[in-house]
């Protein structure tokens, strides 16, 4: 573990090398920062990640459950479990969903799960990531760049090996795969998260393909390959739904694939994750999880939430005017860290504000007890000090649902914050699965 | 019973020339039971390659293909029969997205405040006729006053708009007043240009109102598309490279089968 610490400098001067990057917009520039790795693992316990692998496998299964049931039966809404607005009120729900179901009836097919340790003990979860969770890479490239600098470390702890992600990808896209080659669909270099994009195409065998690289003729998507056209099967495409095909969502973006949503719904193509997504992970839609556990399997949910309030109930409305200092407000409608405020932050005028403002949008906000969750250790410099983190859990639903032994612990950089997100300038560490 | 004959068609001409166009079509009258395709002609010029025929989320039939080599304009057409009758509608579930704002339709406090001052009363559907009324009542019909992105309202404060603008206004009302209510592209009888009317649903089944003209829909129009509001249905999407302006030249004819027949 020493010799790991020692090579601190030597692993972060690596991923430079390697071009592990992350993009961030700030004042409308874009820039492209490096990700600072922490050497100081997360340790996870095999008994602990046990209860862990249950309750998202758990959780994956019925947000996939309640997705097929939202753009096909609508049984959940129809038996009053989920107020209907919730749904249709939601950007995230897309109509030129409707009437369909993508192969074999799986929405999310990778799932980015946000989970932090409780100074209690227990962990909650935070967020569910189910249109275009980044983020795997990292600590891929980081193991594998570790195992390099000091490969005793590995032999002398007994660690679960992380390294076949990409097989576990290629699986997941070979499950659905429609006939044809899978391919990673990149917005292009500009995107955050293009590093990931190509490094997770190679790690899976998929061909990485941009915008005019993809066509659709017979509601059959090709790769115009060097050789001639080659039919695409499945796309694991990492950009948004609004930008996926401009026939069908925004007619402006010139990032996405004409008439793909038509080669989708013909069955000829398989979408990774399928579009519409976005109704199951709201903020908003967080709240009715655990119900939706209890609704669709009929078990109680292994994992719990953060303790959540919707400002939609009349008694939850009160809960959070009346405790607003002691709570975190969020926008349902925002991602990556934005539209979160802390409710002792705001004071006088801008307080009367939010709270109008609440008032009058209801439903557009939560309202979360803050969780004391624990500190990590991490290094500065000659010293050790100990910071806010998260932990980001990959689900990948193929033939059966799995979770990658590794995960994303992402940390804040700054000792006052709780908010962990890459895009507001935090750091990540490994994640090590302990196999006993 | 009414027998309809029916063409449309439009032709987008480009400024200069275009490559790898590829276009979405909504501009097939829907084939059931109140609405029966008798006989159904597609052309397309310059020739397409790859089109295909398939539905979209509302159930909506949508045509799409490419032309990649080089063109300066599309032309389509669709002409045939439609025998319409509404005794025979079925009765359908209503899609619950039916019943919210969708991106064009979202009402605005001046919408609100003239929404309170509406007496409504009776059924659901004599309260989408009295809607009907008010939104003509408040808006004259300005072509050229809106356009495609105009939400409604923009067109409700700007007390102007054409057939969509109404049908959009009208919607956000019914919305409002819990009555699930859908945006329909389509033919009456006549010719000019495409039209656009409401409908709202009730009890299980879907009642054609139209705001522009003040008046319930009868036999004589013919359903082409329908959706949320307009940005869900527009009959032509396309997208192609090449610097080009486009312009589109609209022409459509409904008669009635008797009518239509040679003397």
């Amino acid at each position: 573990m020493e010799r790991l610490l020692s090579h601190k400098n030597q692993i972060n001067s690596q991923m430079a090398r390697y071009g592990v990057k992350f993009g961030i917009y700030k004042n409308g520039e874009f820039l492209e920062r490096l990700f600072p790795f922490d050497p100081v693992p997360r340790k996870i316990s095999a008994e602990e990640y046990k209860k862990l692998e249950t309750g998202l496998i758990q959780r994956v299964n019925a947000l996939n459950l309640f997705l097929a049931d939202i753009y096909g039966e609508k049984m959940i809404l129809r038996d009053g479990v989920i107020p209907e607005e919730f749904i249709y009120r939601s950007p995230g729900y897309l109509s030129a969903c409707e009437n369909f179901m993508p192969p074999k009836r799986i929405f999310s097919h990778i799932s980015g799960i946000d989970l932090v340790l409780g100074n209690n003990g227990e962990w909650y979860i935070l967020e569910d990531n189910l249109r275009i969770p980044s983020g795997a890479s990292y600590p891929l490239i980081a193991r594998s760049l570790c195992r390099k600098c000091s490969p005793e470390t590995f032999r002398q702890n007994n660690v679960i090996d992380n390294r076949d992600y990409g097989i576990l990808l290629k699986e997941t896209m070979d499950n659905v795969n429609r006939g044809g080659i899978n391919v990673i669909y990149t917005p292009g270099r500009f995107n955050a998260a293009y590093f990931e994009h190509s490094f997770l195409a190679e790690k899976s065998g998929s061909v990485l393909a941009e915008s005019n690289d993809i066509y659709v003729e017979n509601n059959i998507a090709y790769y115009k390959g060097n050789k001639g056209p080659v039919r695409v099967g499945a796309i694991y495409r990492r950009i948004s739904d609004e930008y996926l095909d401009p026939l069908t969502f925004k007619g402006e973006s010139l990032i996405g694939i004409p008439g793909i949503m038509t080669a989708f719904r013909a069955g000829n193509v398989a979408l990774i994750n399928a579009p519409g997504n976005g109704v199951a992970d709201d903020k908003g839609i967080y709240y009715f999880v655990p119900r939706m556990i209890r609704y669709y399997l009929g078990e109680e949910p292994v994992l719990s939430n953060a303790p959540t309030y919707l400002p939609y109930y009349e008694e939850d409305m009160k809960y959070t005017l009346d405790r607003f200092d002691d709570l975190v407000i969020k926008d349902v409608a925002e991602a990556g860290g934005y539209g979160v405020v802390f409710g002792k932050d705001l004071k006088g005028d801008r307080k009367k504000e939010f709270i109008e403002k609440i008032k009058a949008e209801p439903r557009r906000f939560i309202s979360q007890e803050i969780i004391d969750f624990q500190d990590l250790p991490i290094v500065d410099g000659d010293s050790m000090v100990e910071r806010k983190a998260d932990l980001r859990a990959f689900v990948l639903a193929g033939e059966t649902t799995k979770v990658w032994p590794s995960g994303l612990t992402r940390f804040s950089r700054n000792p006052d914050s709780f908010v962990v997100n890459s895009s507001q300038g935090g750091g990540f560490k490994d994640t090590w699965i302990m196999s006993r | 019973m009414t027998g309809l004959k029916f063409s449309y068609q439009t032709k987008i001409v480009f400024s200069n020339d275009v490559t790898d166009h590829a276009f979405l079509l909504r501009c097939f009258p829907f084939d059931g039971k109140d609405q029966q395709v008798e006989e159904l002609v597609h052309t397309s010029y310059p020739i397409v390659t790859g089109g295909q025929y398939s539905y979209d989320g509302f159930g909506n039939r949508i045509y799409t293909g490419r032309i990649d080599r080089s063109h300066d304009s599309l032309e389509y057409k669709v002409s045939g029969t439609v025998i319409r009758d509404d005794s025979l509608k079925a009765r359908e579930a209503v899609m619950p997205c039916y019943k919210y704002p969708s991106e064009l339709t979202y009402i605005n406090d001046d919408m609100e405040r003239f929404f309170n001052t509406l007496d409504l009363k009776g059924t659901d559907k004599e309260k989408a006729v009295m809607i009907a009324r008010a939104v003509t009542g408040h808006m004259d019909y300005v072509p050229g006053s809106t356009g495609v992105t105009t939400t409604a309202a923009e067109a409700f404060i700007h007390r102007k708009g054409v057939c969509q603008d109404f049908a959009h206004v009208m919607i956000s009302f019914c919305r409002l007043a819990s009555i699930p209510a859908r945006y329909v592209c389509g033919l009456p009888i006549g010719e000019g240009e495409t039209h656009a009317w409401v409908e709202i649903w009730s009890k299980g089944y879907w009642y054609g109102i139209d705001p522009t003209r003040d008046c319930e829909v009868d036999e004589s129009y013919i359903r082409l598309c329908v959706g949320r509001d307009y940005s869900d249905c527009p009959v032509e999407r396309g997208i192609f490279k090449g610097d080009a302006m486009q312009r589109q030249d609209i022409y459509m004819k409904v008669s009635y089968l008797e009518e239509a027949l040679p003397a």
